[in-house]
């Protein structure tokens, strides 16, 4: 029981399941998409598929990648010496948007939260330690997000880096705790990146 | 009778002291917080902007942090409006042993309260017991059992410790039935084939771990042994009588037979 053909209706549904998307401008969108040149449709049409079926995870840092390596993997300007743990893919964009670190990055894929019955195993926790042994890497950063689940996650990666006689430092405290790393503006973020201190 | 309208008006704002749970994401920036309250027992309630990194919450709606809250009644979630800190157990963040009993605590209180039932002593004794593992070296799992078995026993699941759940006897207590939920004498125990053997220094400390304050735990004497098996059955009563998995103590389990297994190594 809809004012639209089936085809629109769909397009409005679907966009609607988008994070921040209303009602309101999903039915926007829908319509400019429609009124617009039909190549810009099929355009955005391929640009969704392609990336589904396309990305995959970086086989070094599980970042999103198009190769077997991301393009952050495969710069050989970055400085292999510095790893820039993090939770989420996000996080990394909120990283390198303040051109303050020039290292690499390893992608948690989460955090341990015992009430979720999320364990270290579910995280690529094995395979970031596994990468330092008997590698160049000088200092780990871990960046997990400033809450009682990214300083818990930060601490148990810790306690296994201890065996590997690397540096251990967490992001400094600069940034508002509870708040999520990826919402952070680029000078605070800066800032704790600078301010970071070994554990 | 009518009330004023100024008094009507107040109804939706509550104000209580909680301690929170759990947290949830919802939406882009928005979170459910699920706490136990002194006043309101448990409740979910939305804190709105919280995940933005100027929100005014801030870190206060954590996991293992006290407030003092005012809520909005919502038609379904209620809003807070204001949470003003009276003590964070950073005691029991910091160290992951402790957090991961803290996280215990929490998940029990949280299976175990159901909202719109309120129970003032179920938030006082978390931050009692929150506040005491935070402080304590020796004993953090002594601390957790004691918070278990007084829960249990608040919340109206605490096993049989006084006698036999069969015959009543007082004497000749060697077993312990998770069906029947309590001790059995050797008699009633052969016809139950559900029955564990319990020893008679567990029986006892539970049944004092039950009657101590926590200010005289220190006093408690007990050994591995012996608090290792209670916690085995108490946690094993609790998956059979709520038919849940506790996930923190599943996590502490698996945490502890690995590192066991790399000591072997
Ligand atoms: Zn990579
Ligand atoms: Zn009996």
């Amino acid at each position: 029981m809809s004012y639209y053909s089936e085809p629109l209706s769909n397009l409005i549904k679907e966009l609607q399941r988008l994070p921040g998307i209303g009602p309101k401008t999903a039915q926007r969108l829908a319509f400019f998409i429609i009124e617009g040149p039909a190549a810009n449709g099929e355009k955005l049409a391929r640009a969704i598929s392609l990336a589904k079926t396309e990305i995959r995870f970086c086989k070094q840092c599980f970042n999103f990648a198009s190769d077997d390596l991301c393009p952050i993997c495969l710069n050989s300007k970055r400085d292999g010496s510095f790893i820039c743990v993090v939770e989420d893919a996000k996080d990394i964009f909120a990283i390198e948007k303040t051109h303050h670190f020039n290292g690499l990055y390893h992608v948690l894929h989460g955090t341990i939260s015992p009430i979720d019955g999320i364990g270290p195993e579910h995280l690529k926790i094995t395979e970031l330690i596994e990468r330092v042994k008997g590698s160049p890497v000088k200092e780990v950063v871990i960046a997990t997000n400033p809450n009682v689940e990214g300083e818990q996650t930060a601490m148990y990666i810790s306690k296994l880096l201890k065996e590997c006689k690397v540096k251990v430092s967490r992001i400094a405290s600069g940034l508002p705790v509870g708040g999520d790393i990826e919402y952070a503006d680029e000078v605070t973020l800066s800032r704790a990146l600078d301010g970071r201190h070994e554990i | 009778m009518t009330r004023p309208e100024s008094e009507k008006r107040d109804l939706r704002n509550f104000k209580t002291r909680g301690i929170v749970l759990k947290t949830f994401k919802l939406g882009e920036a928005d979170k459910i917080i699920t706490l136990i309250t002194e006043a309101e027992g448990k409740i979910a309630a939305v804190a709105k902007g919280i995940r933005r990194t100027k929100s005014r919450f801030g870190a206060r709606l954590e996991p293992f942090t006290n407030l003092n809250l005012i809520f909005y009644k919502g038609r379904n979630l209620s809003t807070i409006t204001s949470a003003d800190i009276i003590k964070v157990y950073d005691g029991v963040t910091g160290e992951l042993d402790r957090i991961d009993y803290g996280y215990a605590m929490l998940e029990l209180v949280d299976k175990l309260s159901v909202e719109g039932q309120s129970d003032p002593r179920i938030y006082n004794m978390l931050a009692k017991s929150l506040d005491l593992l935070s402080r304590t070296d020796n004993g953090k799992r002594l601390v957790l059992s004691t918070f278990d078995i007084k829960l249990l026993a608040f919340s109206g699941f605490l096993p049989n410790i006084n006698e036999c759940t069969g015959c009543s006897s007082k004497t000749g207590l060697t077993d312990f039935s998770f069906t029947q939920g309590g001790i059995l004498c050797k008699r009633c125990a052969d016809s139950d084939p559900s029955s564990v053997n319990i020893n008679g220094d567990t029986i006892e400390l539970m049944r004092s771990l039950l009657l101590t304050p926590f200010k005289g735990l220190k006093d408690v004497k007990t050994d591995t042994a012996t608090l290792g098996e209670l916690n085995n059955i108490i946690d094993k009563h609790i998956s059979y009588h709520l038919s849940i998995r506790l996930r923190v103590r599943d996590f502490i389990d698996r945490q502890a037979s690995k590192e066991s297994s790399k000591q072997r190594i």
